[in-house]
């Protein structure tokens, strides 16, 4: 299994497997229409509370993450999200808006914070074999 | 259903107790009749002691002798065994906090202290009552005739 | 009904002139896996047993499954199964024999349960209570109270004790349970680790007084720790005052501050000051715990 979960690290549980799931989908290591464990499988896998496993679940599903089918499980969306661009967009401005908050809590210049940027975007892409036509 | 699980359980844990009991009122009463003759000649020998016609009454027959000293050892034995041995019917329980798995249990408390009332009190005696009922009816035929005048 | 399984309200236990529990209002939701945390001697097994009608509440309420533990503890005890700390069965009888004896008093008995943890725990049905160890007594307990078919179950101090792989294995249980059955489960720990893990809901008892009771989730966005160096001045008054700033810690020329609740305004606060440096962490279980029962300390 690839989910991994550390109750040590005071990231919410639910956080981490969003996050797990998202970056797992976001490397190739997930492909759209693959199945994801139940929630009482991974619950019990990684002897966590099923609600969070749920919750994690509702959470991605909500973001057209994954799908659920009923009695067949629950399955990674295909590549285009179910959401609107406009929400899609905003949902994108408010996470690069923590990233600014941070930024700015470390002391960055906004020319720092650029070119940090676009030098991770960079390497991202390259890393994970994507152009932007993908 | 319930109830009977709870009666197995203090019969079990009083099991040492109801032997000693019966043990001791088998003891006494068995014995009963076997002395009935040493009694009497113990009496017979000392029949000029003042006062000593009214036991000689309750030696007239074995029947009423037998009567007598049962009730005897009832109401003696059986008061004293009574409190010594149903002293400890709860407090085991207690100190060994087992009474805390049985009061997380779904059984009424009143349930719990009444089935420890023939577990701990009434068994020897009760048991032993039903041996003496032998007798009783028999009267002179149960007589034994070990001993001759 | 209620959406609660288990709610108190100014529940208060004096035991001589000392209080063990002072007005607690607790509310565990139904179906939540509810942590109840707590140093030693901190009122966690006596509220425990005013829940179960062990002992007689000095004042205050309490609903258990909606109902009263004063006129309704038969009830309350048919629905819930309880694992104590220390198990106290009766060492005479066998496995099985102690089996039976709980399948009697239960109407609702799941033989089909109870032997599926038996044959998981591989616990040995010949055998007599008092030769099995702590762990495989604890084990039975669990199976015993699942077998019950309960609707709560309560757990006190559960794994103390326990070495990791039946740590591991009873909180599996709990989780596989919670899953199929949707039952509600609290349990006392102070194992921060274990309920970190499978807690959706939190409270914290000190010195008999609940500090706090929230979702897992809640209670981690709430509490955040700041890690602040001020050039060469000390935390103003109007700051360490401030109710939500729980811990002060000086570490070198730096503070960290434990933090629950108005984490951006206290931000926004430290900001003002014009920090050298200001760091934002995340906060595990542990460190809340430590934080509330060490108090303010600098």
């Amino acid at each position: 299994m690839w989910f991994y979960i550390d109750p040590a690290s005071g990231v919410p549980i639910y956080l981490q497997i969003i996050n797990q799931v998202k970056k797992a989908a976001a490397t190739g290591l997930l492909k759209p229409g693959d199945r994801l464990p139940s929630v009482r499988d991974l619950a019990t896998e990684l002897t966590v509370n099923p609600n969070t496993i749920a919750k994690a679940y509702h959470e991605l599903e909500r973001e057209g993450i994954i799908y659920t089918e009923r009695g067949k499980g629950t399955f990674l969306a295909p590549r285009e999200p179910k959401l609107l661009p406009e929400e899609r967009r905003k949902m994108l401005e408010k996470l690069i808006d923590a990233l600014l908050v941070e930024a700015h809590h470390l002391r960055f210049t906004k020319d720092e914070v650029r070119e940090i940027i676009n030098r991770r975007l960079e390497e991202w892409f390259n890393e994970t074999g994507r152009d932007e036509s993908d | 259903m319930n109830n009977l699980v709870l009666l197995k359980k203090e019969m079990r844990e009083n099991r040492w107790k109801f032997l000693i009991g019966l043990a001791i009122f088998l003891v006494s009463n068995i014995t009963l009749p076997f002395l009935y003759d040493t009694i009497e000649k113990i009496i017979n020998r000392n029949a000029m002691t003042p006062g000593m016609e009214r036991f000689l009454g309750s030696l007239n027959t074995f029947d009423a002798y037998i009567w007598s000293q049962w009730a005897k050892t009832m109401n003696q034995y059986g008061a004293i065994l009574a409190i010594v041995l149903g002293m400890g019917a709860v407090s085991p329980e207690v100190s060994s906090r087992t009474i805390e798995f049985l009061l997380t249990k779904p059984v009424r408390r009143s349930q719990v202290f009444a089935k420890k009332i023939p577990g701990g009190l009434d068994y020897p005696g009760s048991g032993s009552d039903f041996f003496n009922a032998g007798y009783l009816p028999g009267g002179n035929f149960c007589r034994p005739r070990l001993y001759l005048r | 009904m209620t959406d609660f399984a288990i709610e108190t309200w100014g529940l208060t236990k004096v035991f001589g002139q000392v209080a063990a529990v002072k007005e607690l209002d607790l509310r565990v939701p139904k179906g939540s896996i509810y942590g109840f945390l707590g140093p030693n001697g901190a009122g966690k097994t006596t509220t425990i047993k005013m829940l179960l009608g062990l002992l007689q509440p000095t004042g205050g309420g309490i609903r258990v499954l909606g109902l009263d533990p004063k006129k309704e503890s038969l009830e309350i005890l048919m629905r819930t199964g309880y694992v104590a700390e220390t198990q106290n069965m009766y060492g005479y009888m066998t496995v099985k024999e102690i089996i039976d004896f709980c399948k009697a008093l239960y109407p609702r008995w799941e033989d089909g349960t109870v032997k599926k943890y038996l044959d998981l725990f591989e616990l040995p049905t010949g055998k007599k209570v008092k030769a099995l160890s702590k762990g495989m007594k604890n084990q039975l307990a669990l199976a015993l109270a699942l077998g019950s078919g309960p609707d709560l179950l309560i757990l006190d101090e559960p794994t103390s004790g326990l070495d990791p792989q039946k740590i591991k294995d009873f909180l599996t249980v709990i989780v596989e349970q919670v899953a199929e059955t949707g039952q509600t489960v609290f349990f006392s720990s102070h194992q921060l680790y274990e309920v970190e893990r499978i807690a959706d809901w939190v409270g914290m008892i000190v010195q008999g007084r609940l500090v706090f009771s929230s979702s897992m989730d809640d209670l981690k966005a709430r509490h955040k720790k700041i890690k602040v160096m001020l050039a060469g001045e000390s935390l103003p008054q109007e700051l360490t005052n401030r109710p939500e700033i729980i811990k002060i810690e000086l570490q070198g020329r730096g503070y960290v501050l434990t933090v629950s609740g108005n984490i951006d305004r206290i931000i926004a606060l430290l900001n003002s000051l014009n920090p050298s440096l200001l760091e934002v962490f995340p906060e595990t279980l542990e460190e809340i715990f430590l934080a509330y029962t060490e108090g303010v300390r600098t």
